[in-house]
């Protein structure tokens, strides 16, 4: 049991490495391959769940056939084009500002009140399905806010694309 | 203290039993490059490798030897982490697929429900290996056979997958001791021949998946030079090459278990010659696997390879209408059967 909680502790932790990475890198192939391992990573976490069968569909037609394709459109731009990404990051920072300190309080405020007693500390931490609950039933603002917070690379790569188009065009 | 004990003595088992395997697949693989020249030697009118030890059976060590010596050229031009990782990822999964085959009724390293998708499925992710080297190597030689591998590989997986989609249909099960198990119930002892057009349409994309001739596209030399492995050189070289070897045991492999039975023979083989009954059931799906690697080399050496155009047209004009009317005949077979 121990084993496996340690195993989903170390996939978790890889997962917002990974996604984080997506972000950082200055590479389309290498943001690229962090999602590939994204991938891979959540077929892994839905091992987790006992849905074997999810979890091999979502490495074969995402991480085996999707994201070939997506490979193949990469290598048809010429290496200057997929090399550092410029854009303009202020926008992004200042409407970032509000929802990051929001998320950070809200999950120091969490961090004091700790975890209702009618979750068992056995059962969240070596069950991802009572975990997932816990998360979903006393911390839905949080994981609202997070997820709002992810978005923001979505958004950022618009904006790269919008200020190079821009710049093109002038 | 017991359970550690326990978990212990499980990994330790799981150990020796990949030792075993690997042992044996990576003898079998160095020796397949010696059969492989001595074959394509003999259909030429040549000998083949003769200098090395008796009848040249030390060329694959001296091979290894030269391979690992080899200076490791790294071009200016080349992602340096990508182009480093690219062959390990091919050898990495290409060996991966081997936990989850049988070798055995008794024998696998994983007993693994879905082991026909997970095969599947490390099988995609091997691929990456190719077409990332192809990118990484800052030549457009290499950037062209990667881009083609990319086409081929994603054209001949869905024939593939709806060629076992029939199999499994049949068996009921993913698990690949069930469908050699549902062949052995079965008549005619086999999957090969009531689903034959499934078969040839697996056995086509076999030779696609592992890149071998006639759909040895990405690293045509003629035109290509070499393709994705231009760039590579000494032990890295190797690597690609000892996972190209290694898929075509995995494909084999699954070949057999799916197709001809695995370890098991048709009863009306048996009861026509008794004497194969002593066989143990490892040696029957031995000879069954070297049986197609036999083809592979066979093929390689005889047909021509295929024009891009042709290898696209085959795939999705021809297999896949194939591969969907075999699962359509199975679907029929299965529910006559049960009515």
């Amino acid at each position: 049991m121990i084993e496996r909680a340690i195993a989903l502790l170390i996939f978790t932790t890889l997962f917002f490495i990974f996604t984080l990475f997506t972000f950082f890198f200055r590479h389309l192939v290498y943001q690229f391959l962090c999602i590939l391992v994204l991938m891979v990573l959540q077929g892994i976490l839905y091992l987790y769940l006992n849905a074997e069968f999810l979890a091999a569909i979502q490495v074969i037609v995402y991480a085996g056939a999707i994201l070939v394709m997506f490979l193949f459109t990469l290598f048809l731009f010429p290496e200057e084009d997929l090399r550092d990404v410029k854009g303009d990051f202020r926008s992004l920072r200042y409407t970032s500002f509000l929802p990051v300190a929001l998320f950070i309080f809200l999950f120091l405020w969490e961090l004091i009140r700790g975890i209702p007693e009618s979750y068992l500390p056995q059962k969240i931490y070596f069950d991802l399905r009572e975990m997932a609950s816990l998360l979903f039933n006393e911390y839905w603002i949080i994981l609202f806010i997070l997820a709002f917070i992810l978005s923001f690379p979505m958004v950022a790569l618009y904006v790269f694309f919008k200020e190079e188009r821009e710049n093109g065009n002038s | 203290m017991a359970s550690n004990s326990h978990l212990l003595w499980d990994i330790l088992i799981i150990l020796l039993k990949i030792a075993v395997v690997l042992g044996i697949v990576l003898l079998h693989a160095a020796y397949t490059v010696y059969a492989e020249r001595k074959i394509i030697g003999r259909m030429q009118a040549r000998l083949g490798p003769t200098e090395v030890g008796p009848y040249g059976l030390l060329q694959p060590i001296a091979d290894l030897i030269k391979l690992l010596f080899k200076e490791d050229i790294i071009p200016i031009e080349a992602h340096k982490f990508i182009f480093q990782i690219a062959p390990l990822l091919v050898l990495v999964f290409a060996i991966t697929n081997l936990s989850v085959i049988p070798f055995h009724p008794s024998f696998s390293i994983a007993d693994v429900n879905l082991g026909v998708l997970v095969i599947l499925a490390f099988a995609g992710l091997g691929t990456y290996g190719i077409i990332l080297a192809g990118y990484s190597s800052g030549s457009k030689y290499s950037l062209l056979g990667g881009l083609r591998s990319a086409a081929q590989i994603l054209s001949y997986e869905i024939p593939l997958g709806l060629s076992l989609a029939g199999v499994i249909l049949y068996a009921e099960s993913f698990r690949i001791q069930d469908i050699v198990e549902a062949q052995a119930k079965s008549l005619i002892g086999m999957n090969a021949l009531p689903q034959i057009l499934g078969f040839i349409v697996f056995l086509i994309c076999a030779f696609a998946e592992t890149n071998r001739a006639p759909f040895d596209l990405p690293e045509a030399e003629s035109e290509l030079v070499a393709g994705y492995i231009t760039e590579y050189s000494g032990f890295r070289m190797g690597i690609f090459f000892l996972g190209e070897y290694i898929s075509m045991y995995v494909m084999s492999l699954l070949i057999s278990l799916c197709y001809l039975g695995g370890w098991t023979l048709p009863i009306w083989l048996t009861s026509l010659l008794p004497f194969l009954k002593v066989l143990p059931p490892t040696l029957i799906l031995i000879i069954k696997v070297y049986l197609f690697i036999f083809l592979f080399i066979w093929v390689r050496a005889t047909f021509p390879r295929y024009r891009f155009d042709q290898l696209m047209s085959m795939s999705w004009k021809v297999l896949i209408p194939a591969a969907l009317l075999n699962f359509i005949w199975i679907a029929l077979l299965k529910w006559r059967l049960l009515t």
